[in-house]
């Protein structure tokens, strides 16, 4: 649990250093479009990897 | 003192320091980074380095108590709830003001794991419900939060925010001072090596296991949703001509649905198994984002904390 919580922090922690980024450098439509697709993709491969 | 007494004051804790410190988190301090000068990359490290104390030092927290001590810990984290919030006000550069996000970060990062293994500890049999009540004392006050200090920053300006953040603190230093625990010792015999090697166990776990690993990092993108609401929905929500009070409303209204359905979540996933739940939250998340950015917003300047004048 203490591990899966230290990933857990990780992506908290990175979440506003990425979106930072993002917006520096694209904007908020850009950087808020850039948060959807991390969603997806996770969604996608975590739907295909952890089966029942 | 018996045992009730002492679980109330730790639940009493548990409130005022978590409604101290989100106080100061959400919405104010995107805010208050933004009226010092700092752009989005600062922003978000300034709201992300308090998260870095919890990933140094959460997992090494058991094995600190064995060697400090959990009343050592517990002291420490409620210091660090208490007293940080009284500096803010004199921060004029982001660089100090990124030090005092680290140091306020320990809060957390030591005052949580330690609390929980004590309230583990003092119920043995109610275990369960007695985690529940704790957790749902601090749940309360970090949703409280972002709410009140939205509020206050909007109607009385930063420096009056944080300093009411540190009177919440220290009313919950004041609960801890007058608490009776009798935690176990420091066992002591725990050196530096034994903690790295305790912490590449739980690497060597996770890792080898691609469910849990997976399932983790599905957990960790959500979370990078999550951080980077908290670091820029305040300034996106003034930009689309909200106040800070208001924002500080979304920020409630997000934790009451959460704390709401986590129940009703629970009984679902149990039903219709993790899966189908863990990707409709997901798909969720990318919608909310997706519907975000229809919002018209203009370019409005920081907005610098000075008190509302209608």
């Amino acid at each position: 649990m203490g591990m899966q919580g230290m990933i857990n922090d990780i992506g908290h922690a990175s979440g506003p250093l990425l979106a930072g980024l993002l917006i520096a450098h694209l904007s908020y439509q850009g950087a808020f479009a850039a948060i959807a697709v991390i969603q997806l993709v996770a969604a996608g491969i975590f739907w295909i990897v952890v089966k029942r | 003192m018996n045992q009730a007494h002492s679980f109330f004051l730790l639940c009493g804790i548990g409130v005022f320091c978590f409604l101290s410190y989100n106080l100061v988190r959400m919405p104010v301090l995107a805010l208050f980074a933004q009226s010092l000068g700092a752009g989005p990359e600062s922003i978000g490290l300034v709201v992300s380095v308090s998260t870095l104390t919890g990933v140094l030092l959460k997992l090494p927290s058991g094995a600190l108590s064995d060697i400090y001590g959990r009343r050592l810990l517990l002291r420490v984290g409620v210091l660090a709830f208490g007293l940080p919030p009284f500096v803010y006000p004199f921060v004029s550069d982001l660089e100090t003001l990124i030090g005092l996000r680290f140091v306020h970060g320990l809060a957390t990062a030591i005052f949580a794991p330690a609390a929980l293994a004590t309230v583990a500890e003092m119920y043995q049999t109610q275990r369960g419900a007695a985690l529940g009540w704790y957790t749902a004392s601090t749940q309360a006050g970090a949703l409280l939060g972002p709410v009140l200090g939205g509020w206050l920053a909007y109607a009385a300006g930063f420096p009056v925010t944080f300093v009411t953040g540190g009177i919440f603190g220290c009313l919950g230093l004041l609960f801890f001072f007058s608490l009776r625990l009798n935690p176990p010792p420091p066992r002591g015999e725990k050196r530096l090596a034994l903690v790295l090697a305790d912490m590449w166990k739980g690497v060597h776990i996770v890792s080898g296991n691609t469910r849990v690993l997976v399932t983790s990092v599905t957990d960790a993108a959500k979370m990078i949703a999550n951080g980077a609401l908290m670091a820029f929905l305040p300034i996106y929500g003034i930009s689309a001509g909200l106040n800070p009070g208001e924002v500080g409303l979304l920020f409630g209204i997000q934790g009451v649905t959460s704390f709401l359905s986590k129940p009703v979540m629970g009984r679902a996933s149990d039903r219709f198994g993790r899966r189908p739940l863990i990707l409709l939250g997901l798909l969720i998340c990318a919608g909310s984002f997706v519907l975000s950015r229809s919002l018209r917003t203009q370019d409005t300047g920081s907005w610098h904390g000075n008190a509302r004048d209608d």
